[in-house]
């Protein structure tokens, strides 16, 4: 019989020769072009450039923008998934024969493709005079809302669409995570007289912590990568009211075809996700 | 039919890290033995059969069948069988597929293996459960179900892990039975881990007395009940087990709690830190004896555990007389002289 | 007394109902009225206000399938992109995630790590570098340059996922494969993979789920040869007009193999969610 160890590296070797070749390789690559100048707008300007790239970036006015719109989308989304996912999950576990009409229908918001649901919002619920949205809001007596062509709107309407498709995952995990937990405790604090807060504070939260902890991981990593569904919906803009990280970095690379300078911004965008990657694990295994 | 399997064991050590499970353990299984492995959790005689099985690594020692060498060979060239504990049948295979796998493994032919089957599944009486899976089965069939796949291959060698540990009570009992009548027809070298000691005594022809990763005793269920080779395997053995009783020898007499047992002429006329054990039914209480207060009274049915406290420990008395004793009620305790066990403290050996 | 309690217990199931229902609207509601839109035609699309009643026409499915604007070679593309990473992606990660959950393997935690850290790369951080480098192999626009670039998200993913479904089997499963004469081999095919099923259709799910759904990669490294389906919603969107009816039939047309898989296997999602939550999770 062959030995474990040799059979367990044969089974592994494969997987981490792609692994190496499709991430890690690209990777290098994206940082060594990160000290490059490579601009197919102007090739004879080719070549090695040491930090310029870095330092271009931290006096570029429009990368600090951006920078503070991915944290402000990173942030609201994650917080605002977590309160009304976790709302919502209460709230179904008290009408335990609809569980499943809540369970099924969560499914589609996350199955469709962000970028499908970027272009339904843009159109059939936020375009002005056409999009329900606006219908609504003019029907209540608000009137008709520029959600996306007015700056401040468009930030509010891309947090609200991310949060939109998102949430039926926090609900989802969440409603697992209640619907797991021993009733019995929940009879003792009962016995004890403990208030239905108290109860939520005392016994519920720190037993979905966990839950909750594992879902603002995900949920940061995916906002931090998020594209699709703000290209469909505004493109960044208007102007650049909506251009996170991401799109930023992809305007430089692709339309403005300056190679060397967007590396430098995904470099940035893979530093910030390992860094809020590594603070979140190291919470996670300090509560563990 | 061929010789059976001799097993034999040689200064087996093995540990997890720093943590030493079996200790320079040494044995021989004699062909077509039904051999116990006898001992409390943790104390290595899963490890001891998991060895022979060729399913743990082993630090030191050599294991030898029929005089050969095996101790690198893999589980499977090593021909034993083995039943789980948790049966370990494959969830997503029918009961024929089940028992046929070792079979289909070993190359053997289609129409064959139809045969063997039929034979192994109505040993066991279960042919008619060999289009379910495994799931439809109770755990009386299920543990069946891993015998079977046990005895279709004939094994030199077949391995039991607390077979009867998940079933009920009255389960048990019959199965216990059918178990050594398997044992019988088949005549086959058989390793059985248990921590029943009425398991062990029942079906054992010897017995291996496990404790804290060493194997303490072997002998015949016999010999180990009357004949404890240490204070550990005293304290282990019966149910309940043995009292154990400080005791020393001054001027030739044996003396217990300050009380006179008997006399005692060895080469030793004063010694100290001895113990005394004596089994529950050998003690008695009358008007003379060893000061003690009633304690706790275990009703049983047809007998009774009467728990009394001697100085701060607790003695268990066991008797089939119907005693009017009320808990907290003071008594004098007597020893049978010609029932007690002597050992040393020190050392643990018995004396 | 107990009618007060009654009351106020009828009260607060209604308001517990009314709420819930109200975000249930909210979450179906785009795709519900989508579906209205799509059998609109253009003109219809624009009443105000909004029509509930009309009478409803194929005209955009048609237009959407058959018509100069069909969908149908990029479905197509989507398909056998989604297929083949899929099917590589089982292929690599089954046996990774069984030397990794089960064996002995040499670095085993830092293998682990690897592997986690790799589902962490940001798209951004290789939507530019495979940019250049496909391009310089000519392998822009192709199925194979795109399936590559596939599995640099399915295949971390898929091997966590199978990793937590290995983990669950019992060890003796193994052990008494091993007594029973099997090899390792046939331990890993026979008695290891058919109990790992569900964990299979998970991945299966997920990986062809998040290829099918794609769309940066798909934007800058696919092209005229090779169009993946969520770039054919463009073709309905310009600057200067959005047919929206067309747009609403052909992407439900497209969302319509997703959306089955989420329906019909509703159950494996949630442990998938669950499941990767647990080690990493998925992204889109």
């Amino acid at each position: 019989m062959m030995s474990e160890k040799s059979f367990a590296t044969y089974l592994i070797t494969p997987s981490i020769i792609v692994l190496l070749l499709t991430t890690t390789f690209p990777i290098l690559y994206l940082i060594w072009s990160s000290f490059q100048n490579i601009n197919l707008a102007m090739p004879w300007m080719d070549g090695f450039v040491g930090f310029k790239n870095y330092i271009e970036m931290f006096q570029d006015k429009q990368f600090w923008k951006s920078f503070r719109l991915t944290i402000t989308y990173t942030a609201s989304t994650v917080i605002l998934q977590l309160i009304i996912g976790l709302g919502l999950a209460l709230l179904v576990l008290k009408i335990p024969k609809a569980q499943w009409v809540f369970r099924l229908m969560a499914i589609l918001p996350i199955v469709l493709a962000p970028v499908v649901v970027g272009l339904f919002w843009r159109t059939l619920m936020l375009a002005p005079d056409f999009g329900i949205i606006d219908f609504f809001t003019k029907t209540i007596g608000l009137g008709s809302f520029a959600w996306l062509s007015e700056p401040r709107l468009a930030v509010i309407s891309v947090i609200l669409i991310h949060t939109w498709q998102w949430t039926p995952f926090a609900f989802l995990v969440l409603l697992a995570s209640l619907a797991s937990l021993p009733t019995d405790l929940y009879e003792a604090a009962k016995i004890d007289k403990a208030p239905a807060y108290k109860r939520f504070f005392y016994i519920t939260l720190p037993l979905i912590r966990p839950a909750i902890i594992i879902i603002i991981i995900i949920r940061s990593m995916v906002a931090l990568s998020a594209y699709a569904a703000i290209y469909a919906a505004t493109r960044g803009g208007p102007g650049t009211a909506t251009e996170i990280l991401n799109l930023y970095a992809y305007r430089t690379s692709f339309l403005e075809v300056n190679f060397g300078y967007g590396s430098t911004l995904a470099v940035f965008i893979l530093l910030i996700t390992i860094t809020v990657a590594g603070i979140l694990y190291s919470i996670r295994k300090k509560r563990s | 039919m061929d010789k059976g399997l001799k097993i034999e064991i040689k200064n087996i050590t093995k540990k997890y890290g720093k943590v030493t499970i079996l200790e320079d353990v040494n044995l021989t299984i004699e062909p077509n033995e039904f051999f116990a492995f006898l001992g409390p959790s943790g104390s290595g005689k899963t490890t001891t059969l998991r060895i022979l099985a060729g399913l743990e690594e082993i630090n030191n020692g050599q294991i030898f069948f029929n005089s050969k060498d095996i101790t690198q060979s893999s589980p499977g060239s090593r021909d034993v069988a083995m039943v789980f504990q948790s049966y370990a049948l494959y969830p997503h295979m029918s009961v024929f597929e089940n028992i046929s796998f070792p079979l289909k493994m070993d190359g053997v032919k289609k129409n064959q293996i139809n045969e063997f089957v039929k034979q192994a599944s109505q040993r066991v009486k279960i042919e008619h459960l060999l289009n379910r899976k495994p799931g439809q089965l109770s755990g009386g069939q299920q543990q069946r179900v891993a015998l079977a796949r046990a005895i279709v291959r004939k094994p030199k060698l077949f391995l039991l892990d607390e077979p009867l540990s998940n079933l009920d009570a009255k389960l048990r009992l019959e199965t216990r039975v059918e178990l050594k009548n398997l044992h019988k027809s088949l005549n086959v070298t058989t390793v059985y881990v248990t921590h029943d000691q009425e398991e062990a005594m029942t079906l054992a022809n010897r017995i291996g007395v496990f404790l804290k990763g060493k194997l303490m005793q072997v002998g015949t269920p016999k010999e180990i009940f009357d004949n404890p080779a240490s204070l550990d395997v005293a304290g282990f053995i019966g149910n309940p087990p043995m009292n154990l009783l400080d005791a020393e020898i001054v001027d030739g007499k044996l003396v217990v709690e300050g009380k006179l047992i008997k006399n005692y002429s060895t080469i030793f006329k004063n010694k100290k830190d001895l113990v005394v054990g004596i089994r529950p039914n050998d003690i008695s209480l009358g008007e003379d004896g060893i000061e003690a207060k009633v304690y706790l009274i275990e009703q049983l049915g047809d007998s009774s555990i009467i728990n009394l406290h001697i100085n701060k420990k607790i003695v268990k008395h066991k008797t089939g007389e119907n005693l009017t004793l009320e808990e907290g009620e003071d008594v004098k305790v007597s020893l049978n002289p010609d029932k007690i066990y002597l050992f040393d403290k020190i050392t643990g050996l018995k004396i | 007394m107990n009618t007060i309690n009654l009351n106020k217990k009828i009260f607060r199931n209604f308001i517990i109902t009314f709420l819930s229902t109200f975000i249930l609207l909210i979450w179906i509601l785009p795709l519900i009225w989508s579906i209205f839109v799509s059998f609109k035609s253009e003109i219809e699309v624009l009443a105000y206000p909004p029509n509930v009643f009309f009478k409803p026409v194929l005209d955009n499915y048609k237009a959407a399938i058959f018509g100069s604007l069909s969908i149908l070679s990029e479905l197509s593309d989507s398909f056998i992109i989604a297929s083949i990473t899929t099917i590589l992606t089982l292929l690599l990660s089954i046996p990774a995630a069984y030397s990794l959950a089960r064996l002995n393997l040499f670095g085993k935690k830092k293998i682990g790590f690897y592997v986690l850290a790799t589902q962490m790369i940001p798209p951004m951080g290789l939507v530019i570098p495979y940019y250049l480098i496909l391009g310089k192999f000519g392998w822009l626009d192709t199925y194979h340059g795109m399936i590559i670039v596939y599995m640099t998200f399915s295949l971390p993913f898929a091997i966590w996922l199978m990793v937590s479904f290995m983990e669950d089997i019992p060890r003796e499963m193994e052990e008494a494969a091993f007594l029973d004469k099997a090899s390792r081999i046939k331990t890993l095919l026979y008695i290891i993979v058919p109990q790992v099923k569900g964990g299979i259709a998970v991945t299966t799910i997920f990986t062809f789920m998040n290829s099918w759904n794609e769309f940066l990669f798909a934007v800058q490294l696919s092209g005229n040869k090779v169009r993946p389906v969520t770039i054919a919603m463009y073709n309905f969107v310009s600057v200067e007009q959005t047919l929206w009816a067309k747009l609403c039939a052909a992407a439900l047309i497209a969302m319509i193999p997703v959306i089955i898989i989420g329906l019909i296997g509703n159950n494996h999602i949630v442990k998938g969610l669950t499941l990767g939550a647990v080690k990493g999770g998925g992204r889109k």
